[in-house]
């Protein structure tokens, strides 16, 4: 973890102190307010085994475990809120020392209603977050220790005919660790940069407008207008624009649907404009045997962590069934291209399924068993890899 | 930053989350198109749209709608058995038969299961059936030799979901609220902590039985407590219990019995259950009877064993149910929450009724509500016989 990172970091670290402080003063002070305290505590518990945990299509696998404690305080009072969720997840792998990590979060946040409708909330988020998006989000080796700090605000109205606005501005700076990125070119594919800063600056602003159409049915408009800016390179500085229309229905009882479609583009300082088709189709039934079984098919701008730019089209269905309240299993399996033309890079096919069941043994314990199975293909070779993984958990939260 | 699509950050009243519930508990086609605010309340707590609030609890004020039936006696042989039943209001319904042998019920086209009502004389059907108010046609099939004297069909006390002020249709709907109406929904009260020592009855001590009831000293292989215990002696017999509740709140009965096959339990004349303790042959076994809210004062339990059945002994377990109770529960089995009073937005409404908890529970509500709806993990039973066992008093054999 770099120092820079630390540095960054300590500036959360000292808000979660203040946070507790504040919310363990608050209630000692006022007893009959305990109500508005909360605190969660848990401990997870993985051993993982893996057969490709460099994600390299090496012939070598490792057996591991994880131990993940964590911690969430929060102060809720009637116009502000307060909330800290502290946490390690500290990874050790027989015989496989390079693999051995540890990351840390530290997310704070608060939250002030200034007037009715608005609001502002601060917030500095301290932890892991995924490199590449074409690999698992909770590989070791795809984790990198990141700082984001923001603020958002907040506009809500309630217009005639129960319609709805909401308009959020919102700024952060974001801090990560060096690391060897892979970069899309324009044109010519792919770059290795040795130790590339992600640190950028983002200015987002939304605006959304939902109106009822009967009960439980709902179209809504949303817009989003983001400019990013990194420190280290020019090149991957964007602003970016979405509009989509949708609608959603829970007209019929266990069914949901949710249909939105619009148009994307990405404006790059130095590069071709990507321009694309936006959409989100999801469909959940509930079936009454106790099945649920869900679709969804998604196309949207994706960005990695070293800042190169994709459109992701994604399909994913799963099923999902209980056997009473204690024993739950499901199956889920996603296949997802990246894509960017514009700059004529390889498209990326990746794509995953896993299994996963999972028990409730006390009052404060489940135990899951979770077999996935991953493969990235297409025709960009560099991260080509499978891996197949089992892993079993036990979670303890009180 | 969240970053998700809007859903609604309007807050939403009683009257609409209550009409989600029963939507989502599949008995929302027990109101018509356009259903008043007391229609929905009514639905979801026995037929009462007034709850009285004392002591911070929501107390049903007034005796459910009952009505009852003489079987028709101009019958042909072999001729089903019609009457139509005029129902005041929307509410979930339990069908009572009085009479003997095997017989199946239909209301309006459905079937409510087969009752027999040979043990006990008396049966209430396994199914519990969301009614519209208005007409609606009760008929049985009956084996060869069966026989219905009464019919009985009332509004079903023990499922009652509102609010701890009672529902009020402008009012917005806060937290806490939210919290007790999804705990008793999902039949959940049952899991809230326990409270206090329990009231405990010896079954022995009884007010009254009928003939073939009786007090026996009879070993069996574990002890009853006291060393005495009730007992139906080759007939079924009623026994009647008087508690008193010096504090109103949440109680479960839980009994310790003796015996096979289905009681028919009630407390006051609103709460009336068939339950089925776990078949002993030669000791007691624990049933949880029934979670309810209870206002301060005397209460009378009658329990209809059939015969060869008994009760050692019977025990009221007061659960804590402050708000931060009913929120704490929730918050364990993997639901968010807020703060007590803050009000509830429609995304915060949909999230909880996404659960998975809550969608395994509603899929298979109204099979679940007759049956077990009060079924409770190994843990919840430990901390009540933890609780329970102080009180007991065991005899020598």
């Amino acid at each position: 973890m770099s120092a820079r990172v630390i540095a960054l970091s300590l500036r959360g670290i000292a808000a979660v102190g203040a946070c507790a402080v504040l919310t363990w003063a608050a209630r000692a002070a006022a007893e009959d307010e305990a109500d508005r305290f909360h605190y969660n505590a848990s401990a997870l518990v993985t051993l993982v085994g893996d057969d490709d945990p460099y994600l390299e299509q090496r012939d070598e696998g490792a057996f591991g475990g994880y131990l993940a404690p964590s911690l969430e305080v929060g102060y809720r009072a009637d116009v502000f809120e307060l909330n800290a969720d502290l946490g390690a997840d500290l990874r050790r792998y027989i015989d496989e020392k390079a693999l051995s990590e540890e990351f840390y979060r530290a997310i704070v946040s608060g939250e002030v209603g200034i007037l009715p409708g608005v609001s502002l909330r601060v917030m500095d988020s301290f932890r892991p977050e995924a490199e590449l998006i074409s690999s698992p989000a909770d590989a070791t080796r795809n984790l990198q220790q990141t700082n984001r700090a923001g603020a958002e605000l907040r506009f809500w109205r309630e217009l005639s005919g129960r319609r709805e606005l909401l308009a959020t501005l919102r700024g952060s700076h974001f801090t990560g660790e060096d690391f060897n990125a892979v970069l899309a070119t324009d044109g010519s594919g792919f770059m290795t940069h040795l130790d590339f800063e992600p640190d950028h600056a983002e200015g987002a602003g939304t605006l959304e407008f939902q109106t009822p159409l009967g009960e439980r049915n709902s179209v809504y408009a949303r817009s989003e207008l983001l400019h990013r800016s990194y420190h280290e390179t020019e090149v991957a500085d964007r602003s970016q624009f979405t509009i989509q229309l949708g609608a959603r229905t829970r007209r019929f009882r266990n069914v949901e649907i949710d249909v939105a479609g619009g148009f994307g583009m990405v404006v790059f300082e130095s590069r071709d404009d990507l321009r694309s088709f936006v959409g989100d189709a999801s469909l959940r039934y509930r079936l009454p045997n106790g099945w649920t079984w869900r679709v969804s098919a998604a196309n949207r701008f994706v960005t990695d962590l070293a800042g190169s730019t994709y459109v992701e089209t994604t399909g994913r269905m799963g099923f999902e069934k209980h056997f009473g309240e204690w024993l739950s299993t499901s199956i889920a399996a996603f296949v997802s291209q990246l894509e960017n033309d514009a700059w004529n890079l390889p498209h990326n096919l990746f794509g995953g399924a896993e299994v996963r069941v999972q028990s409730r043994v006390g009052r404060h314990t489940t135990v899951a068993f979770t077999y996935r199975y991953w493969d990235n293909a297409g025709n960009y070779a560099l991260d080509d890899f499978n891996q197949d993984r089992v892993a079993i958990e036990f979670f303890y939260r009180r | 930053m969240a970053d998700e699509p809007l859903v609604s950050e309007r807050v939403i009243d009683q009257r609409e989350w209550a009409l989600e519930l029963a939507f989502s508990l599949g008995i929302a086609d027990a109101l018509g198109e356009q259903p008043r605010a007391d229609d929905v309340f009514a639905l979801l707590c026995g037929g009462r749209a007034d709850l009285a609030a004392e002591g911070g609890q929501p107390a049903p004020s007034g005796a459910p709608f009952r009505v009852a039936f003489d079987a028709p006696v101009s019958r042909r042989l072999g001729e089903p058995v019609r009457v139509v039943a005029n129902l005041p209001y929307p509410a979930l319904y339990a069908l009572s038969v009085t009479g003997i042998g095997a017989q199946r019920w239909v209301i309006d086209g459905r079937t409510v299961g087969h009752v027999d009502p040979t043990p006990l004389g008396v049966a209430q059907a396994k199914s519990i059936v969301p009614l519209q108010a208005g007409p609606h046609e009760l008929t049985a099939y009956l084996s060869h030799g069966a026989r219905v004297d009464r019919i009985e069909l009332a509004a079903y006390r023990p499922f009652c979901v509102a609010p701890a002020a009672g529902w009020e249709a402008g009012r917005l709907l806060t937290f806490a609220s939210s919290a007790r109406t999804l705990v008793a929904a999902l039949g959940l009260e049952r899991r809230l902590p326990v409270a206090d020592v329990p009231i405990t009855i010896e079954g022995e001590h009884y007010e009254t039985v009928s003939a073939y009831g009786g007090a026996t000293n009879r070993g069996l292989g574990d002890a009853a407590s006291g060393g005495a215990w009730a007992v139906a002696v080759d007939r079924p017999a009623e026994f009647s219990y008087r508690a008193r509740v010096q504090q109103p709140g949440v109680y479960s009965l839980i009994a310790r019995v003796h015996g096979d096959g289905d009681e028919l339990w009630s407390i006051g004349e609103d709460y009336r259950v068939s339950v089925r303790p776990t078949p002993t042959r030669d000791e007691f076994a624990w049933v949880h009877v029934l979670t309810l809210h209870l206002a301060g004062g005397e209460h009378s339990i009658r329990a209809l064993l059939p015969s060869g059945a008994g009760i050692d002994t019977l025990h009221l377990l007061r659960r804590r149910a402050r708000d931060a109770d009913y929120i704490a529960l929730l918050e364990d089995e993997g639901f968010r929450s807020g703060v007590p009073k803050q009000p509830v937005t429609q995304t915060d409404a949909y999230r909880s009724l996404a659960q998975p908890l809550f969608a395994e529970i509603a899929s298979q509500f109204l099979s679940r509500l007759g049956d077990d709806f009060q079924r409770a993990p190994w843990w919840v039973r430990r901390d009540e016989k933890r609780a329970i066992r102080p009180a007991l008093r065991f005899a020598t054999k």
